[in-house]
């Protein structure tokens, strides 16, 4: 099996990203100086020059994907009932905070946070920051897809 | 033992993430999806674990 988490965006969608989430060219550049050995962030910049030196591609699609292979049956309980009504609440509901999000799903704020930073961690959804500090969870996955094993669907999705 | 093996393809050419974080994304050779499935999952078998060097050679 594998749990494909796919986000489309046009590259103006993709330069607002890189400003939010390392507020802009430079401070992806004093990222990369801290992290010299973060290679996605090498390659935002990488990116970011690119598409900063051909504006006419702004409306062009980009399409980026996390593809996740079980290798353990605990791999699936990212697809908890819970876990996937915070995906759901997400898809169509903003929170100004993690507190709220958890107050709305009736759930230990410390769980919706443990949830939240699984997620990040597979570039479902990213923070934004709020007020005084906050973090407002922001949905980035489009579409999830189940490939079962011996699909030939799996064929069609190339990593390339 | 990891529970899952992620490969992202953000910027095209895809990417293994360490397990458990443990360093940074690293280069894979491109190739379609089910094939570094059938990597994964034959290594984990053969293995009863995944050893994240040699399943990077394999990857590579």
């Amino acid at each position: 099996m594998i749990i494909r988490f796919e986000q489309t965006q046009t590259v103006s969608e993709f330069l607002d990203e890189i400003k939010r989430r390392y507020g802009g060219e430079t401070g992806l550049r004093s990222h990369l100086e801290r992290r010299p050995r973060d290679v996605l962030a090498a390659e935002d910049l990488e990116d970011l020059e690119y598409y900063t030196a051909h504006p006419e591609l702004q409306f062009e699609k980009i399409r980026r994907a996390v593809s996740v292979i079980p290798v353990t049956e605990k791999a699936l309980s990212i697809f908890s009932p819970e876990r996937l009504k915070l995906l759901d609440v997400l898809s169509y509901k903003k929170f100004g905070s993690i507190r709220q999000l958890a107050k709305y799903l009736g759930r230990d704020v410390h769980n919706v946070y443990e949830d939240l930073k699984r997620f990040q961690s597979l570039r479902v959804l990213e923070f934004e920051r709020g007020p005084r500090n906050s973090r407002i969870p922001r949905l980035l996955a489009h579409s999830i897809t189940i490939i079962p094993r011996g699909s030939a669907s799996a064929k069609a999705v190339e990593v390339t | 033992m990891p529970h899952e093996i992620i490969i992202d393809s953000h910027h095209g050419t895809p990417h293994i993430h360490p397990p458990r974080k443990d360093g940074s994304p690293v280069d894979i050779l491109a190739r379609s999806m089910e094939q570094v499935r059938e990597i994964v999952y034959r290594h984990s078998e053969r293995k009863q674990n995944v050893v994240y060097q040699e399943l990077l050679e394999e990857l590579r």
